[in-house]
């Protein structure tokens, strides 16, 4: 059979229950309350240092885990910018034409307005250029035989944006003497989805860790109420609101959420201290200059106050509704 | 100045319960009655299927002491159980101090039970606290200063003949200490109504007797109180009201 409800959710029910005299408490009272469900949180915690310990090493599991994807993301991002600041077209001229045809043809360029820069290399620079890439040295022309290499006019556009600066090239294409015209708006298209990619994994795996972080601190929370049940009906029978009840227990998940994201915090440290050097490496030989960003003071802030909203949300939803099974069994 | 035990009664509260003082004693203003707990047909039906009370009829003025007795089963705790808002009334409408009991939200019922101090038969105290603590909590949830809650608490172990044992935990304490512990705390914010369900049960006689005169001592001072007990022996002992309870239904209502 169905247990009556005693006590009604309705705001019509809330207005027809009678004024009850009590005690109206004051800020001060009110700070002082808080104040002691505060520290009394801190001294249970420490009391059960053991299984605290254990509950905050989850979660720093899992929120360093999202916050370090989201770090090499956010320098993937500044990479990719740095790329795109420098996007650049090459335009290569006949190989019968000079260094004076090119220089004329990038006063052309620069005259449109939509290139920053505009900078010649004549078919002598091209080929030493090449013999320095390619590892041949002075050789570089024994390899050839007769001079290959054409004059090029490297540009750099105004614009960042991969799709006009195709565009740009296809204009840079039509001018008399151009043979072609390389751009690498390609290769930052690949960048840029697997940016977007990464966000997107950093998005979903962050709401996952979320969510399970507000398991962790619901289920402790609940343990942690189940084992002052005794304590929380004598509280109830001797007048204490459901919020006078609930506080020390948000204290508490509050106080899982901060110390589990100062556990990320060293996480994150020590993932950066393993994997920087490495990556260092790749990136220089990539010419790319990647480095991995130690995470900041604004990284911290955020960090700990996400871990004690996580803390919080999952603290008032297993307190509150353990009240109510707990107020059933009074 | 009101003393430790001063009680709130009908003077100060906007709807007031009849006390000895409304009664019209000797240098008291009298003014409208409102019984302290006042039952009309109330019903009781657990979803067990269990008929706890059967259209029940009872008013307790203020300031009265009652003892409700019956065998076990009768009905003695459930009613206990309504009056602290634990239990509804499956009919019939039940009033404290007044305020018709009905579905409040739970800040509401809170306050109502701030306004009723209950003793319980196990004690229920909190073994991790000292005496000091487990009486000072009723006056911590409504948010006294420390200094009003040391002056209160010591006054309520001194009403109890406690004082001295403050910093003692209630499991280095006899039973009957206990007990008295219990009464402190549920006296220590001077609420206007006392409940006690089976406070001598786990008590030997003497000390069973000595608990009733403290409850008598405490009616003396304007407090509704209300015993649930199956003592017969020590009830008749006491010149008061008896409400006799027999399956559910209200048998006796008089002298023992």
């Amino acid at each position: 059979m169905k247990r009556r409800r005693l006590q009604p959710r309705t705001r019509s029910a809330r207005r027809a229950a009678p004024s009850v005299p009590h005690r109206r408490l004051g800020p001060l009272v009110w700070f002082t309350q808080h104040a002691r469900s505060a520290i009394a949180s801190l001294g249970s915690l420490w009391r059960a240092r053991w299984a605290t310990l254990a509950t905050v090493a989850v979660l720093a599991v899992a929120i360093a885990f999202p916050s370090s994807l989201a770090l090499f993301v956010r320098d993937g991002n500044e990479l990719a910018a740095r790329f795109q600041g420098q996007a650049q077209i090459d335009v290569y001229l006949h190989t019968d034409l000079g260094g004076a045809h090119a220089h004329r043809l990038a006063r052309r360029i620069l005259a449109t307005g939509a290139a920053r820069a505009a900078h010649v290399l004549n078919r002598r620079e091209s080929l030493d250029e090449f013999a320095r890439w390619s590892g041949l040295g002075p050789h570089a022309q024994d390899f050839f035989g007769p001079h290959p290499l054409p004059a090029v006019v490297v540009v750099t556009p105004r614009t960042a944006n991969p799709a006009a600066v195709r565009g740009l090239a296809r204009t840079y294409a039509r001018l008399p003497g151009v043979a072609q015209v390389h751009t690498d708006a390609r290769w930052l298209a690949h960048l840029d989805a697997f940016l977007t990619f990464g966000r997107r994994a950093v998005i979903t795996l962050a709401l996952l860790f979320a969510l399970a972080a507000l398991l962790v601190v619901g289920n402790t929370i609940r343990l942690d109420v189940e084992n002052a049940r005794e304590e929380i009906q004598v509280l109830k029978m001797v007048g204490a609101t459901d919020a006078f009840v609930r506080r020390p227990f948000l204290y508490r998940g509050v106080y899982y959420g901060i110390a589990g994201s100062l556990g990320a915090y060293l996480l994150v440290f020590v993932i950066n201290l393993a994997v920087s050097a490495p990556l260092a490496h790749l990136g220089r030989l990539y010419d790319a200059g990647f480095r991995l960003s130690w995470p900041g003071l604004g990284f911290v802030l955020v960090l700990l106050g996400l871990g004690a909203l996580l803390g919080w949300s999952g603290a008032a939803r297993a307190v509150r509704s353990e009240l109510r099974r707990l107020e059933a069994l009074l | 100045m009101p003393g430790p035990f001063h009680h709130e009664t009908g003077a100060t509260l906007t709807r007031g319960v009849g006390t000895r003082a409304d009664r019209g004693e000797p240098g008291r203003t009298a003014s409208a009655v409102i019984p302290a707990i006042h039952a009309e047909h109330v019903s009781l039906r657990y979803p067990t299927g269990q008929e706890a009370l059967r259209d029940l009829n009872l008013s307790i003025e203020g300031g009265e002491m009652v003892f409700l007795t019956g065998p076990s089963g009768a009905g003695k705790s459930s009613l206990l159980r309504l009056l602290v808002g634990l239990e509804r009334p499956t009919r019939g409408r039940l009033h404290v101090e007044g305020r018709l009991l009905g579905p409040w939200p739970s800040d509401v019922l809170a306050y109502h039970r701030q306004r009723i101090g209950i003793v319980f038969q196990d004690h229920r105290l909190l073994a991790d606290r000292t005496v000091f603590d487990n009486v000072a909590l009723p006056l911590v949830i409504q948010g006294y200063g420390q200094r009003e809650i040391g002056r209160r608490v010591r006054a309520a172990l001194d009403q109890v003949a406690l004082l001295g044992k403050e910093s003692a935990r209630p499991l280095a304490l006899s039973g009957g200490e206990q007990q008295r512990v219990g009464i402190a705390r549920a006296i220590v914010t001077r609420p206007p109504i006392l409940l006690a369900d089976e406070p001598t049960g786990n008590l030997d006689p003497d000390l069973a007797l000595e608990i009733m005169q403290l409850f008598a001592r405490l009616n003396e001072l304007s407090t509704t109180v209300l015993v649930a007990t199956h003592a017969l022996e020590i009830v008749r002992r006491f010149r008061t009201r008896v409400l006799r309870l027999e399956a559910g239904q209200l048998k006796i209502d008089g002298p023992p």
